[in-house]
């Protein structure tokens, strides 16, 4: 059974999770809510996570048959468990399609959550993870204050306005929607969405597509309430200021006159947040994207003066709980702290300890209760050292190409034909 | 990487159309020009079949010998290095089918082929044989045949089409891309042998490629008096091609060679350090890409005595790949990753190599195979990606091998294949016999000692029919009335 709740609803069920009796859970919860990861040093978080990673083994163990067969057959002790498990235990995400993900789930998860799904724009079928009360109130705490980090502030309660460039229906199937709708509902920040998802009926087949919801545009453009956060795909905001970019004089003071834009004001602490990913349009790179869209978007810092829009972009998956989170200008995409990232060897799986080479995202989530968060999506990344809490930083470089084989085809009616001697 | 030119190999007039496809520029011979050459049907097929059997086995043997001298010489180390490119082979491979040609243009083989193949003399190819009671009987080309052949290997082509010209007929062959250049410098020897018997064999054949789109196709296809049409592969063309072919007015006879695959059925007696080297041999040769190749195989026994031949195959495979390295890429090295991981977080027991240049995959199952599971998830990981991959279904008894294989055509982790044509064997004499009656009703074409289950004996027939009959008819005389 799953219910649509409010914030204060997933904290309130989370609240009596019977998990939270289990000393392994207990500490997580606690950690999720402690501010003052972000100010350790990479040294102590790495310690961290690896005396979590052995209570976290030790916590599925016990939970879930699956795992404890899975360790068993790996040679896995979760009492000696160390990061270099993580290489052989992560799944491809591809496994998480369809019902895939109900295997991994403990024998005693706790109803009442919530089913994100993947967009399924890969032709496949969709990525389906279920999210228990307990996890989705880790999600709001953990990728609130990630993201206030990167920010650089604290969101205030009840200021600012927020535009989504999507249809609010989706908050029950996208987690990147849904992680902005409960951290701002948790802030109690006005969240617009930007888009209705308009469904309709031909020739017996149901479709559906999304229509721009004018007014919410509208409200947000006139908007005077600072700051403004504006949370689309790139081609949201590429294809808004490429139409700005492409606008006659005419038709810009026409649409001045009853938007007030361009420019759009974003106000002090406005702020630029993408994700999603290309969404299917062929967009030009990140850095073209922010260099055009600034020349329509303003902010303001702290002390209001005048400042380059700042971008934010989050790298966020159906699959983890928490995403990683890049400031344009300022830093390469970071991991929550007590989420450890490592970079898989794309020819061995082996894990590769050196920065700056390509290799395959991996990701362990030891906060995560209802299943083993462990996985690797897909991505090529490459890390780079960093002066953060994490001590590394993380730049996407592409999805990975997967041929679709040779072009050979395979009728040979036979064999290595013939007749076949060497002896002639 | 310069484009490499197709060009037709063809004696007389040539008239092409020049088209790129892909890294490939391909010229076509036109409409006109393959009608032209097929005008020419009755006076070089009645040539060539009046020409003594034996001159056409020589001529098509001295071929053989002249590329054996182009390899030891160097002369075609350029084609190697261009097969190495298009197929996707290793060199080593490639250097093995190289040298695996002169034995395919073997004249004794090709001979004792027509001799299984026809049911009289063979000396019916050149005139009336009496069989008996004044009755004779001739055996004539039933072309012009044209043949569309498949692309795994550079071998198979040369089978049906060099039969094709020694049985008499006028043969238009259209190879894949990827092998062009191998069977367009086998066929251009003929052309330097400065024989009147080659001279003959030359101007019965016509090479060139034509692509999907070409007006060739629907011309040769649908309105060419054509005897026979020969066709090697599986969907989508398949079922095109026969579209157009049940329009032609000429009726040619239709053959499709449709894509197999092998088995591999080993029981606990005979689970030996050999039978492991064996099923990894084949595994190796070809990456599993022939018709021939096991892709799939069954251990009859207990689960301990399968994980202990399983470990076998895995040294034999890490010895026998190092010699013939693979190719592997970005993006098939994540999909074979993630292929493994999925079947081991599915209860299979997966052995692995990471080695990129032999990386061998041996799963161990039991009861229902979750590799139809991830081909759902990875639908990339199908047959044709799988290299060096194999599963081993342990089971109880022979009765659910035969239903393995029964399964096999249905399985998604097979689509695109027809069936099973090979099945190699390492199990007891006993149970052999009881397994012959067994695989022939489950439909197989081949059943084999597992240890060379890809060679291919002169007297076989070719899934489950011998070409010479295909590309032949007989015309039958009597001399005395039955009732007289």
């Amino acid at each position: 059974m799953v219910f649509k709740m409010n914030s204060s609803e997933i904290f309130e069920l989370a609240s009596k999770s019977k998990l939270l009796k289990d000393p392994y859970v207990e500490r997580v919860w606690n950690l999720i809510n402690d501010k003052t990861l972000f100010e350790k040093s990479p040294d102590y978080l790495l310690s961290l996570r690896k005396s979590l990673l052995k209570e976290c083994f030790s916590f599925f163990k016990d939970h879930s048959e699956y795992y404890s067969s899975l360790f068993e057959k790996l040679n896995i002790n979760p009492g000696n468990a160390g990061f270099e498990d993580l290489a052989k235990l992560a799944i491809p995400s591809d496994m998480l399609r369809g019902d895939g993900h109900k295997q991994f789930l403990i024998k005693d998860v706790e109803e009442g959550g919530e089913y994100f799904t993947s967009s399924g724009t890969t032709g496949k079928d969709p990525v389906k993870i279920y999210r228990s009360p307990l996890d989705l109130a880790i999600m709001i705490k953990a990728n609130t204050n990630l993201f206030e980090y990167i920010y650089g502030g604290i969101l205030e309660e009840k200021k600012g306005v927020a535009l989504f460039m999507a249809a609010p229906e989706l908050r029950y199937k996208l987690s990147f929607v849904a992680f902005v709708h409960l951290t701002l509902d948790c802030k109690n920040i006005e969240l617009l969405y930007g888009m209705d998802l308009v469904e309709g009926k031909k020739e017996g087949s149901q479709w559906q597509k999304l229509e721009p919801n004018k007014e919410n545009l509208l409200k947000f453009l006139k908007s005077k309430a600072e700051p403004k956060l504006f949370f689309t795909a790139p081609a949201g905001v590429y294809l808004l200021a490429e139409r700005f970019d492409k606008m006659n004089p005419i038709k810009k003071i026409a649409y001045k006159l009853i938007t007030g834009t361009p420019p759009i004001n974003l106000g002090r602490g406005g702020v630029i947040v993408t994700g999603g990913g290309s969404k299917g349009y062929t967009l030009p790179p990140y850095e073209k994207i922010v260099s055009l869209s600034r020349k329509y978007f303003v902010a303001k810092d702290k002390n209001g003066e005048d400042i380059p829009a700042p971008f934010m972009d989050v790298l966020g998956m159906t699959e983890t709980l928490t995403a990683f989170i890049d400031r344009f200008g300022t830093n390469e995409k970071l991991p929550h702290p007590l989420s450890h990232a490592f970079i898989l060897n794309p020819k061995t799986f082996e894990m590769m300890e050196e920065d700056s080479k390509e290799g395959v995202l991996g990701i362990f989530n030891p906060f995560v209760t209802s299943w083993l968060e462990l996985f690797y999506p897909g991505d090529l990344m490459t890390s780079q050292p960093s002066k953060s809490y994490y001590g590394k930083e993380f730049k996407y470089v592409r999805r990975f190409t997967v041929e679709e084989g040779w072009d050979l085809q395979r009728a040979c009616g036979g064999t290595l034909e013939e007749m076949m001697t060497k002896k002639s | 990487m310069t484009a490499m030119a197709l060009s037709p190999l063809l004696r007389g007039y040539i008239e092409t159309t020049e088209k790129k496809i892909g890294s490939n520029v391909v010229q076509e011979l036109t409409v006109p020009c393959i009608s032209n050459f097929l005008s020419q049907k009755a006076e070089i097929q009645h040539s060539l079949s009046s020409m003594p059997l034996e001159k056409r086995l020589k001529t098509v043997s001295d071929v053989g010998k002249v590329w054996d001298e182009m390899l030891a010489d160097g002369r075609l180390n350029d084609l190697r290095e261009s097969l190495y490119r298009s197929t996707g082979y290793s060199l080593q491979m490639i250097d093995l089918e190289l040298s695996l040609v002169r034995s395919a243009l073997n004249g004794d083989h090709i001979r004792r082929n027509i001799e299984t193949a026809l049911p009289c003399n063979i000396k019916c190819l050149e005139s009336f044989v009496d069989f008996g009671d004044g009755e004779e009987t001739r055996c004539l080309p039933a072309g012009p045949v044209f043949i569309i052949s498949s692309g795994n290997s550079l071998i198979p082509p040369l089978i049906p089409t060099t039969i094709s010209l020694v049985t008499g007929n006028l043969t238009l062959l259209r190879p894949s891309l990827s092998n062009y250049a191998g069977v367009y410098a086998i066929y251009k020897i003929i052309d330097g042998l400065g024989t009147e018997e080659a001279d003959l064999l030359a101007r019965a054949l016509a090479i060139s490629y034509f692509s999907h789109d070409s007006p060739a196709f629907p011309y040769l296809l649908s309105e060419a008096p054509l005897g026979v049409i020969n066709f090697w592969g599986g969907e989508p063309a398949r079922t095109e091609i026969s579209k157009y072919v049940h329009k032609n007015p000429f009726h040619p006879r239709f053959y499709i060679n449709g894509p197999l695959t092998g088995f591999a059925i080993i029981d606990e007696g005979s689970a030996s350090e050999s039978a492991a080297m064996a099923l990894a041999k084949n595994i190796v040769l070809y990456d599993q890409q022939l018709c021939s190749s096991p892709t799939q195989a069954a251990f009859v026994g207990s689960m301990e005595g399968a994980s202990e031949f399983a470990k076998k195959v895995c040294a034999s495979l890490s010895s026998v790949g190092q010699s013939i390295p693979m190719k592997t890429t970005e993006g098939s090295a994540y999909v074979l990753e993630s292929a493994r991981r999925f079947l081991r977080f599915k209860g299979s027991t997966v052995f692995q190599s990471n080695d990129p240049s032999n990386a061998w995959t041996v799963v161990l199952s039991k009861g229902k195979s979750p590799l139809d599971d991830v081909i759902s998830a990875l639908p990339e990981f199908n047959i044709y990606n799988r290299r060096r991959f194999i599963e081993i279904s342990v089971i109880s008894n022979y009765e659910d091998a035969v239903d393995l294989i029964k399964a096999l055509p249905s399985r998604r982790a097979y689509r695109g294949i027809d069936k099973v044509q090979s099945v190699g064997l390492a199990v007891g004499e006993t149970a052999r016999k009881s397994l012959l009656e067994c695989l022939a009703a489950a439909g197989v074409f081949r059943i084999l000692p597992l240890e060379d289950m890809f060679m291919r004996s002169a007297a076989e027939p070719y899934d489950g029919i011998g070409i010479p009959s295909m590309f032949t008819y007989f015309v039958y005389a009597r001399e005395k009335p039955i009732l007289g």
